[in-house]
């Protein structure tokens, strides 16, 4: 189980022990890690999961596709290079060690 | 699970076995309560062997389930014209007379399954994401000081017409190209196109409902068309033009039906939104004092008004193949009644549900569905609302509830009140 730290935007950490092949946005719910939503459920349709990935991580993960591109062009917070949609990324082992910074606003 | 464990829908528990169709429809708020309260209701057989679902966990996962798919519209149409809910009488009109009304249903995102789907669906989610719609907000802060200038100068404020309806046609009016005229003239059709949401209509009602959705399409759907042809119109351009790239049958005829088709909710529902909303904040003794004292509430204001008075009291999804969910086996074809109202006061995820608290934590609302339907127009609804009530709110404005003798509409799909009175006025503090 990879320990990943998500950020709040004030800067509270919470250590999460997350499972592999869950999503990093079910990690952060079952957690109740606040600022990261989830309205959609998971299907990449609401934006609500945005966050920052470590930029060193980031060749690690599946590239974003056109949809959710298109759903981190409307995020009301920055979106930045680093900006995915946590529901589309799968945990895996290697992640262990991460930072998620989440976004000072999901609506 | 072993299959031998599975329910099957047809040999679930019957909403009649505990409440008869015709009071379980006079007051969904009142009576989902009720059969919440009971023991094994939680999954409940509806008409036509559809699976109703009560409870929000499930409504949620539910909804995120790629195979509970959409009402295809022949479908809807026949629901609305041939389906007996055994709640009233079933009128069979000729086809000519739905023509209108299911041109309404067959643009609609609503009705549209893969592959249609989601290329359609994301034409509107793109720019009614929350940082595109921005752009908007000028636009409607100026029409909700002008409403609040027309309302102040009245004894009384009928505020679904004279505010709300008012408000929300003028808005989309305006970004769609449509007159002032046209707008008034819409907000008269929407009066007579929300007897769609009834469960069961007179003959003489749907032959009004067939009628208003026939006109409305021909005057959205051509003042869209012209607006868009004398160009200049961005929100026009860019769906225009993303319509041209979808590549699949069934796709809309043209940007015409497109907008009128699937921004009925925009013309029609944010309007209700924005009513029930107000009233949750004047009925609670404090709210609109702290709103005033704060107006960053005023977002905990929209979530909480909508949570507990959600515009769309439930709506259908239908399973594209079968399905199995917690014991209950599904099979395709199933229509499935998913009581958004319900699961947005389930008590195991909201701590005293009926309760109006503007400190309760935004996160599990279903008043906006689901999954990959969950509804494009939610970011532009809570902007227009919280825009409406913030200039209602503001230092220099009074307002207040006439009477409280508040009834909600019964035998209906959409949480409204028969009439909202209230007074607004000027006032200097
Ligand atoms: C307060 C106002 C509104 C409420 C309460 C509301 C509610 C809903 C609900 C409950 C659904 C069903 C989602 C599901 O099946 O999971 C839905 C879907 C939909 N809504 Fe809204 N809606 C509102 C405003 C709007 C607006 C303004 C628009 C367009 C401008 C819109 C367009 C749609 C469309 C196209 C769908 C179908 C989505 C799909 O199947 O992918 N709605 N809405
Ligand atoms: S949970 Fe909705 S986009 Fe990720």
């Amino acid at each position: 189980m990879p320990e990943i730290r998500f950020i709040e935007a004030d800067g509270t950490p919470h250590r999460v022990e997350a499972v592999v092949g869950q999503s990093l946005k079910q990690a952060a719910l079952d957690h109740l890690v606040p600022g990261i939503i989830g309205d959609c459920g998971g299907c990449a349709s609401c934006g609500t999961c945005h966050a920052y990935i470590d930029e060193k991580y980031l060749p690690l993960l599946p590239p974003a596709d056109e949809n959710e591109e298109m759903i981190l062009e409307g995020v009301p917070a920055s979106r930045t290079s680093n900006s995915r949609l946590t529901c589309q990324i799968p945990v895996t082992a290697d992640m262990a060690g991460m930072e998620v910074q989440i976004p000072d606003t999901q609506f | 699970m072993s299959t031998t464990q599975l329910t099957s829908v047809a040999d679930l528990p019957a909403i009649e076995d505990f409440i008869t169709f015709d009071d379980f429809s006079r007051d969904f708020v009142e009576a989902a309560r009720e059969l919440r309260g009971r023991e094994g209701t939680d999954f409940l057989r509806g008409p036509m062997n559809s699976l109703v679902v009560l409870r929000n966990k499930d409504a949620r996962t539910l909804a995120a389930n790629p195979a509970l798919g959409n009402v295809p519209a022949d479908i809807v149409l026949w629901m609305a014209t041939e389906a007996d809910l055994g709640s009233g009488p079933v009128t069979k009109p000729d086809p000519e007379q739905t023509e209108g009304y299911g041109r309404f249903l067959r643009n609609q995102v609503f009705t549209t399954n893969p592959p249609l789907h989601q290329p359609y669906r994301n034409l509107l989610v793109r720019p009614l994401m929350p940082r595109n719609i921005l752009r908007f907000a000028p636009a409607a802060a100026r029409l909700a000081q002008e409403l609040v200038e027309e309302c102040a100068g009245r004894d009384q404020t009928d505020f679904s017409r004279e505010f709300a309806g008012r408000f929300v046609t003028r808005f989309w009016a305006e970004q769609l190209g449509l007159s002032r005229d046209q707008a008034a003239h819409v907000q008269h059709l929407m009066e007579e196109m929300s007897l769609t949401f009834l469960l069961t209509r007179t003959p003489e009602q749907s032959q009004r409902l067939f009628s208003a959705a026939a006109t409305y399409m021909d005057v959205v759907g051509e003042a869209v068309r012209k607006a868009w042809s004398d160009g200049g119109n961005a929100l026009l351009d860019n769906m225009a033009a993303e319509l041209t790239t979808i590549d699949v049958e069934g796709k809309p005829e043209d940007i015409g039906s497109l907008v009128a088709s699937n921004f009925f909710d925009g013309f029609h529902t944010i309007g209700v939104a924005i009513e029930n909303v107000v009233f949750r904040m004047l009925s609670d003794g404090t709210a609109l004092e702290q709103i005033r004292a704060d107006p960053a509430l005023v977002t905990s204001a929209f979530y909480e008004g909508t949570r507990l008075e959600s515009p769309l009291i439930l709506s259908q999804r239908l399973t594209l193949q079968d399905v199995e969910y917690n014991g209950v086996s599904v099979p395709a074809g199933t229509p499935v009644v998913m009581m958004w109202a319900s699961a947005n006061r389930d008590p195991e995820v909201f701590d005293d549900p009926d309760s109006y608290r503007l400190t309760r934590q935004i996160q599990h609302g279903a008043t906006f569905g689901g999954g990959a339907h969950l509804c494009p127009g939610r970011n532009v609804a809570r902007m227009l609302t919280e825009i409406a009530v913030t200039a209602l709110t503001a230092p220099d404005v009074d307002i207040a509830l006439v009477g409280d003798d508040h009834e909600w509409a019964a035998h209906t799909m959409m949480r409204q009140l028969t009439a909202l009175p209230v007074t607004i006025r000027r006032v200097h503090r």
